[in-house]
């Protein structure tokens, strides 16, 4: 299925239907190579459907073309030029446009400004001719099929799919030649995504160059005219889809590729007594959660972008205020204001933020581990005064260091230096260093190497064999599947559904996270 | 190949003495005392040295205290007029209130821990939602003019000359500077590598919301940094007072800007989060021996601030080179 990459042809040799080649693209970050020469050619006038799992290089690719990145190797050739995309504002003007997966607009201004954000207007100190701009906007408007909205209307009273269009619609104002669409239906209902879709056949026919990404395989099934499957960085395969016909099963086994069952190393761990009783969670963006989690079990909580699964686990850490609810551990019912509380009482929480919440890069890996639980390695009690054990802060990072086969294996090194997994199991790592009883695991997975998931999630295994309550919240339907006893569903802050293992599927858990209301 | 291999050995060198600000900040003191020395051999002597050290002890008590608060994220901009205030509290206590050296000693102290106290208070939980930096900003620039407004208050503004020699015998003599320096340096010390307030303050400034989840008292943290450095800073206050043999509200105004400036120098990062109370220091010696050392080049004192502005910005481009580096 995977095919060689492309030898390099110099710019002259780009054929004419070629608007875009992106040619041998590599981008490295701190602990993850993204893009391993990625060759990538879009065509005028067609739908590019570019699909791939999570971490795949997917949304890196398209801010390389974006020019939020800066490819580290390569070049990129548009219209038969040869050239380097500096900042978005320099896509922009170059005719390529790109519509967010998480649309940010200015809340406290009107369509109308919000949509021409960016376009070029003569002067600094003109007058903002707002009878020009309203007559623009209802032209651009228009074109996405929002003819009834008023332009004068503030973008803070929309909602997500209109304000989704409203960006579609800056683009056509811009008079952009590609669009792209990082993965436009992730927040929108079945309704809108359809309507969305048809959207895009719309300006194809209209002669615009269309890149769609998503991990919808069915929904880029439909609409693209070839699709480009990615995995690890790398394109590994190439579809040609004018006709519509190739099978789903084809594209999937492109993507993933390899055994499901080595990539979940799951286990069956007997299931003892109920550890953690959430009863009616309400924090400001969930409402009445309740659930429970038993001993050595995998608790999966499931929901897309929007959904509150990260707020729940925040408000089980104590990093979100908590309103209402009762928490009870092993029956008790205990209060939690603050981290330290949830700590105190045996909840170690991993952060979906791995770099901005989890940990200190300027401290080093030995530091990192120990820090939750230095109130257990202390020579002198004397409250904040008290000195550190450093002699069995050291053997304990050693040990968990080779346990977790953290590299390079120095305990000193610097945190901030180590790849983006390593970084991950020195989190992961804590949950070895004091006893606890729940570990919520939220996206624990996200934007490490394919290794190191699965390392990751072996840990997982584990810590719920040595007796631990595990809550893995994630909005990878498949790793949900992949390693949870028993899953709930969230929706717009609230539980909608609660699955045993056997009863749930990717396919039917991203039904039921997806229906709106 | 070889000379290619070379030139990246190399540049790995220049880069393991600029990721060890401390090394880096000491061969300057040796290389700018050497210039100077080179000109101007006077330099050189027993006496120059001493002047050099008297300046730098009292500077270095007020580095030690800010390079806790910028390690902890923040910054103290009052140091200056706070060791100025503990000077005119010290010599009016001494002069005007009769009182022992002890007691007065005391009281400036106990000064020290309540406009520390007050700063962490302010900074911790009257914090707007602005970049971490800035609460401490605004509030210690508050203190920087209250401060000295108060030791001005004081005695509408004429400094208090202090007499009574054998009182400030101690804080006036190179042995009791030197040791006050000692003692507080290995104070900063341990409290920076050994315990848990210490590990935490780097933890906080590194990434407070990453130590906030793992369980880090972060206000109390906090608010130690900014006691400590008022402590630090009214004991400075002393050895100015030593200096001068009394007490006047200017006498360190100023001195803020220099001890942050020693601390970017020796590698305390304006971001927070890193450096060490010895970096510090020797940036604050380094400092110390280029404004002496301009004296002793016969370029006017005027020209000091302007130096010293120069020190600034060029420590603060070093910190910003060495944090880009990194990556």
């Amino acid at each position: 299925m995977s095919i060689a990459v492309e030898s390099t042809k110099s710019p002259e040799q780009v054929p004419d239907d070629v608007i875009l080649l992106a040619k041998n693209i590599w981008k490295r970050f701190p602990g993850v190579v993204a893009l391993k020469g990625v060759t990538i050619d879009v065509r005028k006038g067609e739908i590019l459907g570019l699909v791939g799992e999570n971490g795949a290089g997917k949304s890196t690719f398209l801010k390389i073309l974006y020019g939020v990145y800066q490819p580290d190797e390569g070049e990129i050739i548009l219209e038969g030029k040869k050239v380097v995309i500096h900042d978005p504002i320099h896509a922009m003007n170059l005719g390529i446009f790109y519509v967010p997966q998480e649309i940010i607009l200015p809340p406290n201004m009107s369509v109308a400004e919000a949509m021409l954000l960016g376009c070029k207007f003569k002067g600094v100190f003109k007058r903002v001719n707002y009878k020009l701009i309203y007559e623009e906007a209802r032209k651009a408007l228009a074109a996405v099929g929002l003819e009834d909205l008023d332009p004068s209307k503030l973008v803070k009273e929309l909602d997500t799919a209109t304000r989704q269009l409203i960006l579609v619609a800056r683009g056509l104002a811009l008079k952009s030649k590609i669009l792209i669409f990082d993965e436009p239906t992730s927040s929108l209902g079945p309704e809108e995504s359809e309507r969305l879709l048809n959207l895009m056949v719309k300006q194809k026919s209209e002669g615009r160059t269309i890149i769609f990404v998503s991990h919808r395989v069915e929904e880029v099934l439909r609409v693209a005219d070839r699709i480009v499957v990615l995995r690890d960085g790398r394109k590994v395969a190439e579809f040609d889809n004018r006709d519509k016909k190739v099978s789903i099963d084809a594209v999937i086994k492109a993507m993933v590729a390899r055994e499901i069952k080595e990539f979940y190393p799951k286990e069956p761990v007997p299931i003892g007594r109920t550890v953690l009783e959430v009863e009616n969670l309400t924090t400001t963006k969930v409402s009445n959660v309740s659930f429970n989690v038993r001993q050595g079990e995998i608790l999966g909580i499931f929901g897309l972008l929007g959904s509150g699964i990260h707020d729940v686990a925040r408000a089980l850490a104590g990093y979100e205020k908590i309103i209402s609810g009762t928490i009870k551990i092993d029956g008790a019912k205990i209060k939690i204001t603050k981290p330290i509380d949830a700590i105190k009482n045996g909840i170690l929480y991993i952060p979906e933020d791995r770099r901005g919440l989890g940990l200190i890069p300027l401290l080093n890996v030995k530091e990192n581990i120990s820090i939750v639980s230095l109130d257990l390695m202390r020579i002198l009690k004397m409250g904040l005064a008290s000195i550190i054990d450093k002699g069995k802060e050291r053997n304990l990072a050693r040990d968990l260091i080779k346990k977790l086969r953290i590299v390079p294996p120095d305990p000193n090194k610097k945190v901030m230096y180590l790849s983006g997994g390593n970084q991950q199991k020195v989190v992961v790592s804590r949950a070895f260093t004091r006893p606890v009883k729940v570990i919520i695991f939220s996206e624990p997975t996200t934007g490490i190497d394919v290794g190191a998931k699965v390392e990751i999630r072996r840990l997982m295994v584990e810590l719920a064999k040595r007796g631990n309550s595990i809550i893995l919240v994630s909005s990878d339907a498949h790793e949900i599947c992949g390693m949870a006893d028993r899953v709930i569903v969230m929706v717009k802050g609230r539980v909608v559904a609660e699955l045993k293992r056997e009863e749930a599927s990717p396919e039917k858990l991203l039904k039921l996270a997806a229906v709106s209301k | 190949m070889s000379s290619a291999s070379a030139r990246k050995s190399a540049k790995e060198t220049i880069y393991t003495v600029l990721r060890t600000p401390e090394i880096g900040t000491f061969i300057g003191v040796i290389a700018i005392y050497a210039i100077i020395s080179a000109i101007n051999p006077r330099f050189i002597s027993p006496g120059s040295i001493l002047t050099v050290i008297r300046w730098f002890v009292a500077l270095s008590l007020l580095t030690m205290g800010q390079s806790m608060v910028l390690i902890s994220g923040a910054i103290d901009l009052s140091v200056g007029s706070m060791a100025s205030l503990s000077s005119m509290i010290f010599a009016y206590l001494l002069v005007y209130g009769g009182q022992s050296p002890l007691v007065a000693f005391i009281a400036v102290i106990a000064t020290g821990l309540l406009v520390g106290l007050y700063h962490g208070f302010f900074v911790t939980r009257f914090s707007p939602p602005l970049p971490t930096i800035v609460p401490a900003f605004i509030i210690t620039l508050g203190s920087y003019i209250l401060l000295r407004g108060i030791g001005i208050v004081m005695t509408s503004g004429i400094p208090i000359k202090i007499t009574d020699r054998e009182a400030i015998a101690f804080i006036a003599s190179d042995t009791g500077r030197i040791i006050i320096f000692v003692i507080m340096l290995i104070i900063s010390l341990i409290i920076q590598r050994y315990t848990l307030v210490g590990r935490y303050m780097y933890a906080v400034g590194g990434n407070m919301e990453a130590a906030r989840i793992a369980g880090i008292p972060i206000h109390k943290t906090r608010v130690f940094a900014f006691a400590f450095s008022a402590i630090s800073a009214s004991i400075g206050g002393l050895l100015f007072a030593g200096l001068i043999a009394g007490g006047y509200a200017d006498i360190a105004i100023g001195q803020e800007l220099y001890s942050i400036a020693s601390c970017a120098i020796g590698g305390v990062s304006l971001a927070g989060g890193e450096g060490t109370v010895i970096g510090a220091v020797l940036g604050a010696l380094l400092i110390s021996v280029i404004r002496n050392g301009i004296v002793s080049l016969g370029v006017s004192p005027y020209y000091q601030d302007v130096v010293t502005a120069i020190i600034l910005i060029g420590a603060v481009t070093v910190d910003l080179i060495r944090r880009t580096w990194r990556r």
